[in-house]
C-alpha cells in the first residue's frame, strides 16, 4: 500500500511540476528552463508567508502570487521577443535561470531554509504510517489537475487556449489578441510552477539552488506526454513517476533515474508525438 | 558532348575562397606563445580542448542544423579512453594508443547514436531532447561504474608531458589548427553544402534524391570524433578525466559558447569557447560573487539583441555562413529519359489513404503514358496533394500499389523515389533560401549521391541541359547566380524549383500548383515549357492544377478527384464539358 | 570604398584587442614590497556547497591575522590568497594552476569535495607546492607533498558504532548515502565496523545527489526494522532526509547517525532535531578554552552573526597554524623541507590536539559525538578521545 502511495506522490509531484511547463510550451513554444527558478521563488515566498504570518496556508496563495509578479516582468521585459522560437528561448531561459538563481542568493543567502510542517505527523494508512501533508498534497494536486482540466474543456478561456495551441495564426485572425493569451499563458503557467515550489516546501528546504533537480524530470514528463493534452500528462506523469518509484523501491534509486530517462528516451524515439497521438 | 559555355559573368565574389579569419586566428594564437607567460600558456591550451567541442557543435548545428545537448558525452569519452588506456595498458605506445581510442570510441558512438535518432521519424527539436537525456544517463553511468572509471573522484592520468609548457601550447595549437581547417574543408565541400541544405530544408533534400540520415550521421561522427580530440587535449592538460568532463553541464556550456559565438561560424564558437572560459577565469577572482550574475546577463542580451551570436557581429552581414559558393554553369545535351522500357511511366493501383478514420484517398487507380501530360483537378481537400505525397513517399499508402517506370515503390523514403527519376516539385516552393540560386542548382544536379572527393572538394561547375537553362534565363536567374535565394521573387523562386526538378533529369515529374501565384505572361510561359518538356525530352508530367485556363492549354488528359476518389477521367474536352465535373465545382442547381 | 575601410577598422581594432589582452596576460604577479608569504585558500563560495566556504575564509582570515600579529613566519607576513573553485571539477583544476603556477603560493590549502581534491593534486604535484586537504573524506588520498587534515572512516565511524550500539540498544543499521565515492566508501568501511562491533546492515541506499523525496527509502528503513541510519547524505539532501524521516513516523523509532550534517545546516531542521546525532572532529559548541577563544575571536572580528563555524571550516584555521610551524621548524619554505618538517607537529587547537604523522601524511585527533538540540545546535554527548587515522598511506 505504501509503494502504491509513494508511486503516487512522486507522480503527482511530477504533473504539478510538469503542467505549468507544458502549458507554456504547448502555447507559446516557449521553452522555460527558468521553471525550476519560478518553483523555488514559490518556496521562497512560502518562507516569508510562514514567518511573517505564522501559518503556511496563505502561503498557497502568496507563493503564486509572487512568482506570477515577477513572471509579468520576465514577460514584458523578455519573453515577448521570443516566442515561437523553441532554441531561442532555451538559450535565454537558460540565462534568466542563472540571473534569478544569483539574485536570490544575494538578497537571501545560501543557506538552507526550513519552512515547518502545517500538520505533522502521520496517519495510519491501511496499517502503515504515511504522513499527513504528503496526503494533503496529494490532494490537493489531484483539485489542481483536475480543475485545470475542467477549466480547460469548459471554460470560454479554455476554449481559446485550446484554439491557440492549435492554430495560432487562425485564432489571430478570428479577433482573440494572442499577445494577451501569451502574457496570460506565461504568468499562469509560472504562477503553478510557483504553487508546486510553495506546496513542497515544508517537505524539505528552501535554498537558492533548489530549482534545476526539478526540471529536467519535467521537461521529460512534458514531451513524453505530448504538448497540449492533459490526458497526455497524466499518463506520462504516471508512467514515468511509477516507473522510478517501483525501481527505486525494489532495485536502487540510481536504477529508478535511469529507469525514467531511458523510458522517455525510447518514448520521444518511437512515439515521436507523444503518448497520445494526434492525427499528423 | 559538352559545350563550354560560361553563362554568368565572372563571379564577383563576396567572400574570398582562402580562409582568412581562419589563418589569422591560428596566426594570432601562435603569436600568444610568444608574448604571454607561461600560465597564460597553460590555460589556453587546456581551453583549446574547449575550443574543439564548441567546433564539434558548430559543424553539426551550425551547418547541419542538428542541435545536441550530448556533444559532452563525446568529448568526456575521448578523454576516459586516453586515461583508462594508459592505466591499463602498460606500454610506452599507451598514450597514443589511447588517443587513437579517444578518437574511434566517440566516433563509433556518435555512428550508433545516429542510427537510433536520424533514422527516424523523430523531429530536430526531440533529437535535441534524446541528445540531453543521453548525455544525463552518461554522467549516471559513468558514476555507477566507479571501479571502470574512478568514479565521482574520476582518474588521474599516469603520465605525464614530456614537453614544456611552450612546446605543448604549440602542439594544441597545432592539433586545434588542423581541426579547424579539417572542419572549413568539409564545409567548403560538397558535402557540406549537402549539410547545410539538410539545415535549411531537409525534405528538399531528400526529393532530390539525398539520403539525410546517412549525411547527418556521417557529420555526427566527424563532430563525435573531433570532441573526442578535444577531450583528449583537455584531458592531457588538466591531467585527469572526470564525470563532469562527460556532463550536461557541459553539454549545456557548449551550446551557450556556440550560440555566443556565432553558430555557423567555426571560428566564432572556438572564439566563443576561448573567451568565455578565459573571461570566468580572470573575473571569478575580482568579482567572486557576481561573475555567475554578468555570465546570465550576457547569454539573455546576446540572444536577444545578437541573436547570430557575436563573432557574426564582428564580420558584419556577410558570412553568416560558409562561404556561399559560386562558379560556372555549362549547357550540355540532355539524356534521353526511357520511358518507354514498361509501358508507364507511372502507375497507380487501388491505392488508398487513410488518416485515422478520415479517408483521404480510396482506391485510387491511374496511369501516366510516357512523355504524358496528365492534370489532376478536383476541389480542395479532394486528395490531390495526397496522392503526389504517397506516390512520392512523402506519405505511406495504406493500401494499393504504386508502380514507377515498372518499379514497384515499397518505401518509406521519398530519395529512393527521386532517385529512381521521379521529381517532386512542391506548391510552395521549397528552396534553399540562404544558399545561392548556384548552390541550388548544384543541389539539384548532385544526383543525390556524394563520392569520397566531395567530402573535400567542392565543384564549380554545374552541367545542366539546354532546355533548364533556358528556363533559367526566363526567369532572369542566370544574372543572380551569387545570390541567397531568399532574395528572389516569388514567382523567380517557382521558376528556380522547377528549375532544380528539371535539373534532375527525372523521367516522371511531379508538379504541385507550379503557376500559384504567377502572373498571367509567367503562366503562359511555364505552359510552353511543360509542353516543351513532354515534347522534346519525353518526360511525363502529373499536374496538379486548378486554372482551368491552364489545364486547357497544357494537358494531354485529366483526371478528377473528389473525396479521395477519382470520379472523372479524359481528355480535357470531355472532362471539361461533363455534367459531374461541373457539378463538383459549382455546386448542383437546386 | 565602404567595404575596404570597414575591414581597415576590423583588422585595427582586432591588433588593438591582442595586444591589450596580451599585455595583461604576460605580466607575471606584481612584485610585492614586502614580499610576504603566499597562503593559497581553494575553497567552495559559490555552487551547490557554497554554504560552507563563508566560515572557512573567515577561520583563514583569522588564523593569517593570528599569526602575523606574532611576528608573522621567518621574519614575513603571510598573505591569503583565496579562490573559489564554485564547487565545480574544471573550476577547481583552473583556479589551482592559478594559485600555484600564477601567484606561486607557498601552501595550497584545499577545503573542497573528493572530486575537485583530485583535479586541484596532479597541479600542486606539478608545480612542486605544499597541498593540505582539510575536509572529511574517505582516506588514501596519497602523495608526496600532500596532507590530509580531515576526518577519515577509521575515526569519524569505527569508534562511534560500538558506543551507539551499547547506549542505545540497538544493532541493526540502515545506510543511505547520495551517489558519489565518499558515501559509498564510507558505506564499505561503515560494513567493516559494524561486523566488527556484532551488528548488523541491513540496507544501503545510495540517491543521486539533488534528490527530494525520500518516501522510498524510508519505506526500506521502516520494514527493515532499522535501530540507526548512517546518514551519508550532504547538503540539502540530508536535510529532506531528517525531516521525512520525522513525517512518516520513524522520527522516535530510528536514530539517524550522520557524518556530513554540518551545524551550520542544523537551522534548517528546526522542528525534527530528536534523535539526530553526528560525529566529527570539530564542533561548534565544543566547550573547551581552546574553542571558546576561537568563536570569541572570530566574533570580534567579523561581527556577532558571523556564519557558524563547521569541522570543514575550523580545519583551515588548524591547516594554517600548522603550516606556519612547520615552516618555522624547516627554517626555510622548500617544499621537501616543510614536508619533513610537517612531520610530528602537534597543534592545540579549537578541536583539541592534532598530531600530524610523518608515516601516513593523515592526522590523530579527537572526535566527538554530538546531539542535535531544538536550539539549532550540537550538544557534545562523548569525547572518544584522540584517534589515529589508521594505516592511510606510507611515506
Amino acid at each position: 500500500m505504501i509503494e502504491v502511495l509513494n508511486a503516487g506522490y512522486a507522480a503527482l509531484l511530477l504533473l504539478l511540476i510538469a503542467i505549468g511547463l507544458a502549458i507554456i510550451f504547448g502555447l507559446m513554444g516557449v521553452v522555460n528552463l527558468a521553471h525550476g527558478e519560478f518553483l523555488m521563488l514559490g518556496a521562497y515566498g512560502a518562507l516569508i508567508t510562514t514567518t511573517k504570518l505564522g501559518t503556511f496556508w496563505p502561503s498557497l496563495i502568496t507563493g503564486p502570487l509572487l512568482v506570477a509578479a515577477v513572471a509579468l516582468v520576465v514577460e514584458f521585459v523578455l519573453m515577448r521577443r521570443l516566442y515561437q522560437r523553441p532554441l531561442e528561448t532555451i538559450l535565454a531561459t537558460w540565462g534568466l535561470a542563472i540571473v534569478i538563481r544569483q539574485v536570490l542568493k544575494a538578497i537571501a543567502g545560501p543557506d538552507f531554509r526550513d519552512v515547518p510542517n502545517p500538520i505533522p505527523g502521520s496517519v495510519a494508512v491501511l496499517g502503515v504510517e504515511y504522513p499527513r501533508y504528503r496526503l494533503a498534497v496529494i490532494a490537493l494536486t489531484i483539485a489542481i489537475v483536475v480543475g485545470l482540466y475542467v477549466l480547460q474543456r469548459t471554460s470560454h478561456v479554455g476554449l481559446v487556449a485550446r484554439a491557440v495551441i492549435q492554430n495560432p495564426q487562425l485564432a489571430g485572425t478570428l479577433g482573440i489578441n494572442i499577445k494577451r493569451v501569451y502574457q496570460a499563458t506565461f504568468v499562469l503557467g509560472s504562477a503553478l510552477a510557483g504553487l508546486a515550489g510553495a506546496l513542497l516546501a515544508p517537505t524539505f528546504n528552501v535554498f537558492p539552488e533548489m530549482g534545476p533537480p526539478f526540471v529536467v524530470n519535467a521537461f521529460l514528463v512534458v514531451l513524453v506526454g505530448g504538448v497540449g493534452s492533459i490526458a497526455g500528462l497524466v499518463s506520462a506523469s504516471l508512467l514515468l513517476g511509477i516507473v522510478q518509484s517501483t525501481l527505486s523501491r525494489y532495485e536502487t534509486p540510481v536504477a529508478g533515474t535511469v529507469g525514467l530517462l531511458v523510458l522517455a528516451v525510447l518514448t520521444l524515439r518511437f512515439l515521436p508525438h507523444g503518448l497520445i497521438r494526434r492525427a499528423p | 558532348m559538352t559545350t563550354n559555355t560560361a553563362l554568368s559573368r565572372a563571379p564577383r565574389l563576396l567572400l574570398s575562397s582562402t580562409p582568412r579569419n581562419e589563418l589569422m586566428f591560428i596566426a594570432i594564437l601562435v603569436a600568444l606563445a610568444m608574448l604571454v607567460n607561461d600560465y597564460y600558456l597553460d590555460l589556453v591550451a587546456g581551453f583549446l580542448g574547449l575550443a574543439l567541442l564548441a567546433l564539434s557543435l558548430d559543424l553539426i548545428w551550425g551547418y547541419a542544423g542538428i542541435l545536441s545537448f550530448g556533444q559532452a558525452t563525446f568529448f568526456g569519452l575521448g578523454g576516459y579512453a586516453l586515461g583508462l588506456t594508459e592505466i591499463h595498458w602498460d606500454s610506452s605506445l599507451a598514450p597514443v594508443g589511447g588517443a587513437l581510442l579517444g578518437v574511434v570510441a566517440p566516433a563509433a558512438m556518435a555512428f550508433v547514436l545516429g542510427l537510433f535518432v536520424f533514422f527516424s521519424r523523430v523531429g530536430l527539436f526531440f533529437a535535441a531532447v534524446i541528445t540531453l537525456a543521453l548525455s544525463v544517463l552518461a554522467e549516471q553511468m559513468v558514476n555507477e561504474f566507479s571501479g571502470l572509471t574512478g568514479g565521482f573522484n574520476g582518474i588521474i592520468l599516469p603520465t605525464a608531458l614530456p614537453f614544456s609548457v611552450r612546446e605543448y601550447y604549440l602542439l594544441s595549437v597545432a592539433i586545434f589548427g588542423v581541426t579547424l581547417f579539417l572542419c572549413v574543408t568539409l564545409v567548403s565541400s560538397d558535402f557540406g553544402r549537402v549539410l547545410m541544405a539538410i539545415r535549411e530544408n531537409e525534405e528538399r533534400t531528400r526529393f532530390l534524391g539525398y539520403t539525410s540520415p546517412w549525411m547527418k550521421t556521417l557529420a555526427f561522427v566527424v563532430s563525435g570524433a573531433i570532441a573526442g580530440v578535444g577531450g583528449i587535449l583537455y584531458a592531457m592538460q588538466t591531467g585527469l578525466v572526470s564525470p563532469s568532463y562527460i556532463g550536461l553541464t557541459l553539454s549545456t556550456q557548449t551550446v551557450v559558447w556556440v550560440a555566443v559565438g556565432g553558430r555557423g561560424t567555426l571560428v566564432g564558437p572556438a572564439l566563443g569557447a576561448l573567451l568565455t572560459n578565459l573571461f570566468q577565469h580572470i573575473l571569478s577572482a575580482s568579482l567572486l560573487i557576481y561573475w555567475q550574475l554578468a555570465l546570465g546577463i550576457a547569454l539573455i542580451l546576446v540572444v536577444v539583441f545578437a541573436p547570430d551570436g557575436l563573432y557574426a557581429l564582428f564580420l558584419g552581414a556577410t558570412g553568416r555562413f560558409a562561404p556561399a559558393s559560386l562558379g560556372h554553369i555549362r549547357v550540355r545535351h540532355a539524356r534521353r529519359p526511357s520511358t518507354t522500357r514498361h509501358g508507364a511511366a507511372l502507375e497507380t493501383r487501388g491505392v488508398s489513404k487513410w488518416f485515422g478514420s478520415y479517408r483521404a484517398l480510396s482506391d485510387v487507380s491511374i496511369r501516366l503514358a510516357p512523355a504524358e501530360l496528365l492534370c489532376l483537378v478536383g476541389p480542395n481537400g479532394a486528395g490531390k496533394s495526397t496522392l503526389v505525397d504517397v506516390i512520392s513517399a512523402r506519405t505511406r499508402r495504406t493500401a494499393g500499389e504504386v508502380v514507377l517506370d515498372g518499379w514497384h515503390a515499397n518505401t518509406g523514403r521519398p530519395e529512393r523515389v527521386a532517385r529512381q527519376g521521379v521529381a517532386r516539385k512542391f506548391q510552395a516552393a521549397a528552396v534553399f533560401d540562404r544558399l545561392t540560386i548556384f548552390d541550388n542548382l548544384a543541389l539539384a544536379r548532385g544526383g543525390g549521391r556524394i563520392k569520397f572527393l566531395q567530402l573535400i572538394r567542392r565543384g564549380t561547375t554545374v552541367d545542366l541541359p539546354a532546355h533548364v537553362v533556358a528556363l533559367l534565363k526566363l526567369g532572369g536567374l542566370l544574372q543572380q547566380l551569387g545570390e541567397p535565394a531568399s532574395e528572389l521573387a516569388h514567382g523567380a523562386r517557382q521558376v528556380l524549383e522547377l528549375g532544380m526538378v528539371l535539373a534532375q533529369e527525372p523521367h516522371t515529374v511531379l508538379l504541385d500548383e507550379p503557376t500559384a501565384g504567377l502572373a498571367e505572361d509567367e503562366r503562359r510561359q511555364i505552359g510552353e515549357v511543360l509542353r516543351r518538356l513532354t515534347r522534346d525530352q519525353g518526360t511525363s508530367i502529373v499536374l496538379i492544377e486548378h486554372d482551368i485556363d491552364f489545364v486547357r492549354r497544357v494537358a494531354d488528359r485529366i483526371i478528377v478527384l473528389d473525396h479521395g476518389r477519382v470520379v472523372a477521367e479524359g481528355s480535357v474536352e470531355e472532362v471539361t464539358n461533363s455534367e459531374l465535373v461541373r457539378e463538383i465545382y459549382l455546386g448542383t442547381v437546386v | 570604398m565602404k567595404l575596404r575601410v570597414r575591414s581597415h577598422w576590423r583588422g585595427a581594432s582586432t591588433a588593438l584587442s591582442i595586444a591589450v589582452v596580451s599585455l595583461s596576460m604576460s605580466s607575471s604577479s606584481h612584485a610585492q614590497a614586502t614580499n610576504p608569504l603566499k597562503v593559497g585558500l581553494l575553497i567552495q563560495l559559490s555552487g551547490a556547497a557554497g554554504v560552507y566556504g563563508a566560515p572557512s575564509q573567515q577561520a583563514a582570515e583569522l588564523a593569517v591575522e593570528e599569526i602575523n600579529q606574532s611576528g608573522g613566519v621567518l621574519g614575513r607576513k603571510l598573505q591569503l590568497v583565496i579562490a573559489d573553485d564554485a564547487t565545480d571539477v574544471k573550476t577547481a583544476g583552473e583556479q589551482a594552476r592559478k594559485l600555484v603556477n600564477q601567484d606561486h603560493v607557498d601552501v595550497l590549502i584545499s577545503t573542497e569535495s573528493s572530486a575537485a581534491r583530485e583535479a586541484v593534486r596532479p597541479v600542486a604535484k606539478r608545480g612542486n607546492t605544499l597541498m593540505i586537504y582539510t575536509p572529511l573524506y574517505e582516506g588514501g588520498a596519497c602523495e608526496q607533498n600532500l596532507f590530509d587534515l580531515g576526518e577519515v572512516p577509521q575515526q569519524q565511524v569505527e569508534p562511534v558504532i560500538p558506543y551507539m550500539q551499547t547506549q542505545y540498544h540497538g544493532k541493526t543499521w540502515y545506510i543511505v548515502g547520495d551517489d558519489y565515492n565518499w558515501p559509498r566508501a564510507l558505506g564499505k568501511a561503515t560494513r567493516s565496523f559494524v561486523a566488527a562491533a556484532e551488528g548488523s546492515v541491513a540496507g544501503e541506499d545510495y540517491v543521486p545527489l539533488g534528490t527530494s523525496d525520500f518516501g522510498t527509502i524510508l519505506d526500506k528503513v521502516r520494514a527493515a526494522d532499522a535501530n540507526f541510519v548512517l546518514l551519508t547524505l550532504v547538503g540539502s539532501d540530508a536535510i529532506a532526509f531528517v525531516k521525512q524521516l520525522h513525517d512518516f513516523g520513524l522520527g522516535n523509532k530510528v536514530k539517524i547517525l550522520s557524518l556530513a550534517l554540518l551545524d551550520n545546516t542544523l537551522p534548517a531542521i528546526k522542528g525534527n532535531t530528536s534523535n539526530t546525532f553526528a560525529a566529527f572532529g570539530y564542533f561548534s559548541t565544543l566547550d573547551t578554552p581552546a574553542n571558546t577563544k576561537f568563536i570569541q575571536a572570530l566574533r570580534a572580528k567579523f561581527g556577532a552573526d558571523a556564519p557558524q563555524q563547521t569541522t570543514l571550516s575550523e580545519g583551515d584555521y588548524d591547516a594554517i597554524h600548522i603550516w606556519a610551524q612547520a615552516v618555522r621548524k624547516a627554517g626555510t619554505t622548500d617544499t621537501s623541507a616543510v614536508v619533513k618538517a610537517m612531520g610530528g607537529q602537534t597543534f592545540d587547537g579549537p578541536r583539541g590536539t592534532l598530531t600530524v604523522s610523518g608515516t601516513t601524511h593523515h592526522v590523530a585527533q579527537h572526535i566527538y559525538l554530538g546531539a542535535a538540540t531544538p536550539d539549532a545546535t550540537y550538544q557534545i554527548l562523548h569525547d572518544f578521545g584522540l584517534i589515529q587515522p589508521g594505516p592511510q598511506c606510507s611515506f
